[in-house]
């Protein structure tokens, strides 16, 4: 009979996680004023022992044993094999995918949620508050907190809040305290309620009565937390690969393409930079972050400091950019949002060891769709932009008659987003591709910034 | 101009529907959101249409507006806050 899913007992679990700075030189990030930010500046909220990780250097770090009891609920996530895909595709690709939708929230983000928990309260703090715009972070800090007896307080834009029921009942049920926002328990709250009653919020309202609430508690026991973008939020992702290296192992296979959905990076953290690890050493593998063509920060643009706002306001990262005025234009994956790449995701771009694709929104849906026919799990909209890179792939090998082995991560399921599938169902998804004019004007605005010093180590 | 109540759109910083009604406030001081001209300007004018309901220093106000990302408002809020 044929391998299904390749599955790890407990025991098997990957006990430490890879810290992908030991190997590769990044870029400072800088602050306003032009010198790198220091572990001073992210104390007020963040903890010490997550600001540490976050500036770590050392290769390997252990998985704390209280960690890894919350992580057995659902990992080691399985490996399955698409052969249903496969068959409908007509592809002699050997295609396998880690399913971590298998998570209670859904989606990967709980990886780091269970870790960020932990650690919090390893360091006395009592409470976690949070921003969420569409629940999923939220559900996932909520869960964690939960195992760990941490009170859990997420300002969840009052939009969304009113239309998502479902993620607010999630969060409840673990515990959680999802408030509309905005709301009367922070100053920047009622400021806006008091001029504007009827507010409906924003995410940056949200973020800014989390960060309130977390900094302004003069007992020290509340901190804030983020579900993304930062490099310990990276690392506690890399257990997705760890644990997929040690599944492939198991079969005796070993992948020739990677493949992942990237907007903020950290899902696609999880799944490659394990095998980066290997490409660094020698390895023959393509590895491919996907973005969507309506935001595409990775594969047009140039490599350069860009403020991560339109303000120039925020530290500057050496990132892939678009000019930091670039808009991204709508789309339908509510995780793939940032307008500028995680700052390890861009040096690994310019090293030469992932290379970044595009795919538009349509191909994505219909991709999606195929492999909820085929494998039977509806995909997250965002996780449908690497599943259309993969039938790309996958139809490739056909054409080339390459019986080439392709490694993706489902990144979660779409069942809390099935509106999004109503919407493409009745013709109301569209594509939208940035000119190439449009893109050289909101590039020119980065000639009044630093260029980072291009560091390449290994090509 | 289409009616603002029946135009729905997924909001790719939320990651739901919201009407363009939403969008025509959810900006800094109740003015639209600086994304407004990107997510509307292939259904309808909203150049036109902005220009005709907002005076001269709002649109000036929305067109210059700031996007303040995760990262940056963190920061901002911290240092505005932390005792």
């Amino acid at each position: 009979m044929e391998v299904k899913k390749i599955l790890l007992s407990d025991d098997e679990i990957p006990r430490q996680w890879y810290n992908i700075l030991s190997d590769i030189k990044m870029n400072p990030p800088l602050g306003p004023d032009g010198k790198p930010i220091s572990a001073e500046q992210l104390a007020p909220v963040f903890p010490m022992n997550l600001i540490e990780q976050e500036l770590s250097d050392k290769r390997w770090i252990d998985i704390p044993d209280e960690v890894l009891e919350v992580l057995k609920i659902w990992r080691a996530t399985p490996l399955i094999r698409a052969t249903g895909l496969e068959k409908a595709l007509d592809t002699p690709a050997r295609i396998y995918y880690k399913y971590e939708g298998a998570s209670p929230p859904g989606s990967h983000k709980a990886n780091t949620a269970v870790a960020q928990a932990y650690y919090n309260k390893e360091f006395g703090i009592k409470k976690l508050t949070t921003e969420t715009g569409a629940g999923q972070w939220g559900s996932a800090l909520s869960f964690a907190c939960a195992h760990f007896g941490l009170e859990c307080k997420v300002y969840m834009v009052k939009v969304s809040f009113e239309q998502k029921p479902y993620r607010k009942s999630m969060m409840g049920v673990w515990g959680g305290k999802c408030i509309p926002s905005p709301s009367s328990y922070t100053k920047a709250g009622r400021e806006v309620l008091e001029k504007f009653p009827d507010s409906q919020g924003s995410l940056g309202i949200a973020i800014s009565e989390a960060v309130e609430e977390a900094v302004s508690d003069t007992t020290g026991k509340t901190r804030y937390s983020l579900g993304s973008v930062l490099n310990h939020v990276m690392l506690h992702q890399t257990i997705i690969g760890l644990e997929a290296k040690k599944q492939m192992d198991k079969i005796g296979e070993y992948p020739d393409v990677i493949i992942g959905c990237a907007g903020g990076g950290s899902n696609f953290a999880g799944i490659s930079f394990p095998f980066v690890l290997d490409k660094i050493n020698g390895k023959d593998i393509d590895i491919y972050p996907v973005e969507p063509l309506a935001c595409p920060t990775m594969t047009r643009a140039e490599f350069s400091y860009d403020h991560g706002d339109i303000a120039g306001y925020t530290p500057l990262l050496p990132m892939h950019s678009l000019g930091h005025t670039f808009m991204p234009a709508p789309i339908h994956a509510g995780g793939l949002r940032y307008h500028g790449m995680s700052p390890i995701v861009s040096q690994l771009i310019v090293e030469g060891l992932i290379t970044p694709k595009a795919v538009n929104q349509l191909d994505s849906y219909e991709a999606g769709i195929l492999c909820a026919k085929t494998e039977g799990i509806i995909p997250a909209p965002e996780t449908n932009n690497a599943l259309a890179y993969v039938v790309a792939e996958a139809r490739k090998a056909r054409e080339e008659g390459k019986e080439k082995v392709i490694l993706f991560s489902w990144s979660g399921h779409g069942l809390i987003d099935l509106g999004s599938y109503d919407k493409y169902f009745e013709g109301k998804i569209i594509d939208c591709k940035p000119e190439d004019e449009e893109l050289k004007r909101y590039s020119e605005i980065l000639k009044n910034y630093p260029k980072p010093e291009i560091i390449k180590d290994y090509r | 101009m289409p009616n603002a109540s029946i135009l729905i759109k997924r909001c790719p910083m939320l990651g739901g529907e919201i009407s363009f009604k939403y969008c025509e406030t959810c900006g800094g001081n109740n003015l639209p959101c600086r994304k407004v001209m990107d997510c509307w300007q292939e259904t309808f004018d909203i150049a036109r249409y902005l220009k005709d309901t907002l005076t001269k220093e709002e649109f000036a106000a929305v067109m210059s507006s700031k996007n303040y990302s995760k990262i940056s408002t963190i920061i901002a809020a911290s240092e505005k806050n932390f005792k």
